[in-house]
């Protein structure tokens, strides 16, 4: 899992936002689509849907190694009294520096308590954990006691 | 405004529910009406103790469905019991009051049981016409529903639940094994058809070579004859301007010289040749006979 791609799509997710874009896609990968399906859940996009370079799908295609090069994830993005629902999503773990969480510090974390250099978190905020190469949302992660890599934060 | 017309929203006007007329149910109910009350979620559960009525009775966990009375039922309970009972009184010695009385009694009993039959009428209109209308929304339901399902499926295919299917069924197909032996043909074919024109192009350079080798030179007196021209002084070059026009005019012209050589290299190109001499096409029909196959058989038809 790359946090250069990810860094990449907090800044494209970020500009669409700027830009009052309706929908935009964003590369076909797993941790991509992992990464999107947890904004869904928690409600900071509206739908992804598979598509290739020129839109979504109207008809489905099957992904093979053949059309794989031009596949990509379309996410509608959310908007409410023409304000973002996404007002800022930034990255914790940087390329350089990464931020491993215990246990513990995930379940601080949840509980709304700072730990290490990570601020608390904040009603209607998000942060993002990388476990077991699946990506949780923090209470998700708590719940089933995981540990791991913080990702991003994102509100 | 009093407490009895904020029950209807504070509106006056509003005619209260009427009373009905049989209390109780007058047919046994239906198997929807059935299904419908089991779906109620009522009564005392399991783990508490009933309650007990005032006269000591035990209420019933679940509330049981009304007794039916059936129309016939009531008339003979309440007008043809009455009748009868009338009927054995002996009206010789009753006053004409007391026969008015009766026979009063006795047109009442007519009217109530004329009303009786009126309401059972109009209560089985009733449910005949909400039955139909039932049948009509169930349908209608079932067809929105059938809808929904079939735009649920086209939807399934590009929307959230397929996607989250992506990451326990993998996001790509492999290929399959005649797929990967397509490609692998697929690719061989290339190769051989990139190593057929290389090869093709060397032959052509080898016969080019070949062909200029008809001017190399080879003799002494060749040897001396390119020295001298390539070394022999142009006195034209040298003398005034007038001389030199007059040299260049005789000389041939570079405009006419490249038309030359365009149509030579077209007529190269058109009949596959190499500056007018035997192109590797023409090599390889004669090397393998067909040419003078072909001469054969043009005789052989002229012939004929």
């Amino acid at each position: 899992m790359s946090l250069v791609h990810l860094a990449n799509l907090c800044a494209h997710l970020k500009n669409c936002n700027n830009v009052r874009v309706a929908t935009t896609s964003i590369p076909y990968t797993r941790m991509h689509l992992q990464t999107v399906l947890g904004l869904h859940k928690q409600g900071f996009i509206s739908g992804i849907k598979r598509g290739s370079l020129n839109g979504p799908d109207v008809e489905p295609t099957e992904v093979t190694p053949d059309n794989i090069s031009s596949r990509r994830l379309w996410i509608d993005l959310k908007y409410r009294n023409n304000r973002s629902v996404i007002r800022d999503i930034q990255l914790i773990s940087k390329p350089g520096k990464r931020v491993n969480l215990s246990q513990e510090d995930v379940k601080a974390l949840a509980s709304g308590l700072p730990v290490r250099k990570i601020t608390p978190l904040q009603p209607a905020e998000a942060i993002f954990i990388k476990a077991d190469n699946e990506i949780y949302e923090v209470h998700e992660a708590a719940q089933r006691n995981l540990s791991g890599q913080a990702l991003f934060r994102v509100k | 405004m009093g407490n009895k017309l904020l029950k209807y929203g504070g509106k006056s006007g509003i005619l209260p529910k009427h009373r009905p007329i049989f209390k109780s149910p007058i047919r046994q109910p239906t198997p929807y009406e059935l299904a419908e009350h089991a779906k109620i979620e009522q009564g005392i559960v399991e783990a508490l103790p009933v309650p007990k009525h005032k006269n000591g009775k035990e209420l019933q966990r679940v509330q049981p469905f009304k007794k039916v009375i059936t129309v016939d039922e009531r008339i003979q309970h309440i007008i043809e019991r009455a009748a009868e009972k009338d009927s054995k009184i002996d009206t010789s010695k009753l006053t004409d009051e007391q026969k008015w009385k009766l026979k009063r009694d006795a047109i009442r009993r007519e009217f109530l049981r004329e009303a009786y039959v009126l309401e059972a009428k109009r209560l089985e209109e009733i449910d005949r016409r909400s039955e139909k209308l039932r049948i009509k929304e169930q349908q209608k339901k079932e067809a929105e529903e059938r809808e929904l399902l079939k735009q649920e499926e086209e939807n399934a295919n590009v929307g959230i639940p397929t996607v989250e299917k992506l990451l326990t069924e993998g996001m790509m197909r492999p290929r399959t094994e005649e797929e990967k032996e397509l490609l692998q043909a697929k690719r061989v074919l290339n190769c051989h058809a990139k190593e057929l024109i290389q090869k093709e192009a060397r032959a052509n350079n080898l016969l080019d070579l070949y062909h200029a080798a008809g001017n190399f030179i080879t003799t002494e007196a060749e040897l001396d004859e390119a020295i001298h021209k390539a070394f022999e002084v142009d006195l034209g070059k040298f003398v005034t301007n007038e001389t030199s026009i007059e040299a260049k005019l005789q000389t041939p012209n570079l405009a006419y010289l490249t038309v030359k050589m365009n149509e030579s290299l077209i007529t190269d190109q058109v009949l596959g040749e190499i500056n007018g001499k035997p192109g590797l096409d023409q090599v390889k029909e004669i090397l393998s006979g067909e040419t003078e196959k072909t001469k054969r058989e043009v005789q052989m038809n002229l012939d004929v």
